[in-house]
């Protein structure tokens, strides 16, 4: 019987093969992206945003990029109904740890493509860029374990796509709040200690989804006759 | 063997099955026919362990783990649109054990082609090669001859035969054909 | 439930109103007289967290064991944590109308208990998306255990954290900063609503176990084309392994 670990290289594979033949969680969360980031550029062209402000615009981006291309990886299987196939072939763990490995690879990359392009558009000064990476890497990662738990719990779902966004901005919301106060202080706004703890309160939720997330998933997809 | 004790699933307030008792021997063929929305795809879900009964139990002799003792074809299982047949029996294999090699001109089917590209009766070719490659103890199939032609049909006849040298096959139908696998039967609705 | 046994519950809320009208107006307020809503508002509050604990519990037994008996205990309590939660935010709105002069003043405390009671509905719109039974009651389940993260969070930590700076009087009933016609009244409030409540979760358990029962009811009068070969007769599903070969 295969490890966990070799399960969950191979819906990982399988999740970044599908992906990379169709393109569509990345050109959907890229052009999300670059759309806007170039609203945001262009809502600060007669004055420059305050660093909270920026921070806090960055995040909703981030934010509602990730509600639209995250529960995808989820919810197309229940789109193409190959979810049972999944549940037949795979232990639930390893196809959760799979999926949100595609997940955070993906946010990182829209958060990447978000960075980039704001900066450069916008002219924005970081004050602290080891900061602005530590705060856009651990919200990744906690926007993937979280949508990808929201992704479980609405897969089979009426109104999946909807619900998800429904279920996920609600519980995303203080993780949302933490990643402004670690990016406020990347942009050049409030203290380093401060910007620290959030850090930290964002690293804890990380750990507090992703390890409940196999659990989940095992409850949620587990075969089982009764 | 396989053992079903009062069974009974439900959708809201309604039951689909109940109270249903069945006992299948190794290298048997049990049929389960009935009336559309009799519940007979719904069972083999539920011996799949996809759905979940609402009352009762079943047993499988030597069963250790669900997914490696049952094969499962199923007109409604769908398979992922962007992989190949060869993807998809070697995913099957990473994830659950058993072997690919020979699966493919077994069930002729081409390697490279993604399945988006696949007939009906082709998808159902692969369905069969990704529900027999692990040797389960049980092979569920549900409307299996659906979409298959002459050399289709006589191929699920052939997996069934072999099936039962290994363990027990359910059989969802309600093709007068089809119905002459089964050695047993019993009729929903 | 017996008609008249509601009685006890008007009377408890007709006696806590009686309360407000009567109690002395509270001191160090900007609108003494209006701090009175206090006696509901605070035990809406603490009420709704008792239930979300209360959710918890029975999510985690949900969660490894998907009955509807759980399943019906599991969504009482979180509606009504819910329900608590938006009465909670409805008094605070009174409250901050009438002591900060703004309906809603984004207080951080006020904004954070938004996000709580967001997060509650948003348990209710899974609940409401899904069909299966058992599905239901595990996803709901799921969302209950994972939301106790973020709440826990926004309930007990974000509003202690030294850069928060709230309108919001923090402790008040631990640190005793209530007067003691207010404490008793608070507590009175935490009992009648709380008494109250009990009795709608109560219902709501016993609803869906007639609701199950009235199904199990219609089944067996239409036993004869239930599941299972009829053509052998009495309970749907008896021996049904036909020993008659199809060929």
């Amino acid at each position: 019987m295969p490890s966990l670990w070799a399960e969950t290289l191979a819906v990982f594979s399988k999740e970044m093969r599908s992906e990379w033949r169709s393109r569509q969680g990345f050109l959907a969360g890229g052009l999300f992206s670059v759309v806007a980031v170039v609203a945001m550029a262009f809502a600060g062209i007669n004055g420059r945003p305050t660093p909270t402000l920026q921070a806090g615009m960055f995040t909703v981006v981030l934010l509602f990029a990730a509600c639209i291309t995250l529960p995808r990886v989820f919810l197309v299987e229940d789109e193409q109904r190959t979810i049972d196939l999944l549940r037949l072939l795979a232990r639930p763990e390893a196809a959760f740890l799979g999926k949100f490995g595609a997940c955070k690879l993906q946010i990182l990359v829209t958060a990447a493509i978000l960075a980039s392009f704001y900066i450069l558009l916008s002219g924005a000064s970081v004050a602290s860029p080891i900061m602005l990476i530590a705060a856009l890497a651990l919200e990744s990662v906690t926007l993937a374990a979280t949508l990808s738990i929201v992704g479980v719990l609405v897969s089979g779902a009426r109104n999946r796509w909807v619900l998800a966004a429904a279920v996920g901005l609600p519980l995303l919301l203080p993780q949302a709040t933490l990643s402004i106060g670690a990016l406020r202080f990347a942009f050049g706004e409030g203290s380093q200690t401060s910007a620290l703890q959030n850090l930290g309160g964002l690293g804890l939720f990380a750990i507090a989804m992703i390890s409940f997330g196999p659990v989940l998933a095992n409850a949620m997809w587990r075969l089982e006759r009764g | 063997m396989l053992i079903a004790k009062e069974l009974g699933k439900r959708f809201g307030s309604r039951w689909v099955f109940r109270g249903l008792q069945f006992q299948v021997s190794s290298g048997q063929v049990l049929g389960v026919f009935g009336s559309n929305g009799s519940g007979k795809s719904t069972l083999l879900r539920v011996l799949a362990g996809l759905a979940t009964a609402n009352e009762g139990e079943v047993a499988l002799s030597g069963e250790v783990d669900l997914r490696r003792s049952v094969g499962y074809a199923a007109l409604d299982l769908a398979l992922y649109p962007d992989l190949t047949a060869q993807e998809h029996l070697d995913l099957a294999a990473r994830l659950r054990g058993g072997g690919t090699k020979g699966w493919l001109e077994r069930v002729g089917l081409p390697a490279d082609q993604p399945t988006r590209e696949f007939s009906s009766g082709m998808r159902a070719r692969l369905r069969l090669a990704i529900s027999m490659q692990h040797e389960p103890l049980m092979l569920l199939l549900d409307e299996p001859g659906a979409s298959l032609d002459e050399a289709g049909r006589s191929l699920v006849q052939d997996l069934i035969t072999e099936q039962c040298e290994r363990g027990v096959v359910v059989l969802a139908t309600n093709e007068p054909n089809e119905k002459e696998w089964a050695n047993h039967a019993i009729t929903l609705g | 439930m017996q008609p008249q046994r509601i009685w006890p519950k008007v009377i408890a809320l007709l006696a806590l109103t009686a309360i407000t009208v009567t109690a002395p107006p509270a001191k160090g307020f900007m609108n003494p007289d209006l701090a009175r809503i206090l006696f509901w508002h605070l035990p809406c509050a603490l009420l709704s967290t008792i239930f979300l604990f209360m959710g918890a519990f029975w999510a985690f037994k949900t969660i490894s064991k998907p009955t509807p008996a759980n399943d019906a205990r599991l969504a009482a309590s979180l509606d009504l944590a819910a329900v608590l939660a938006i009465l909670t935010l409805l008094t605070g709105m009174v409250f901050s109308k009438v002591q900060w002069g703004a309906w809603w003043s984004w207080d951080p405390r006020q904004t954070s208990y938004l996000f709580v009671t967001l997060i509650l509905l948003g348990g209710m719109a899974l609940r409401s998306g899904l069909d299966d039974d058992i599905k239901k009651a595990k996803a709901s389940a799921g969302y209950a255990l994972v939301m106790l993260v973020p709440i826990a969070f926004l309930t007990f930590v974000y509003p202690r954290l030294p850069q928060v700076q709230s309108l919001h009087p923090s402790d008040t009933i631990q640190q005793g900063s209530l007067d003691s016609p207010y404490r008793m009244g608070v507590l009175f409030g935490m009992f009648a609503i709380g008494f109250v409540c009990i009795a709608i979760w109560k219902v709501r358990v016993l609803a869906r176990a007639l609701e199950l029962q009235l199904a199990d009811g219609a089944m067996a009068m239409a036993s004869g084309s239930g599941a299972g070969d009829s053509d052998r007769g009495g309970r749907p599903g008896g021996p049904v392994v036909d020993d008659e070969t199809a060929s």
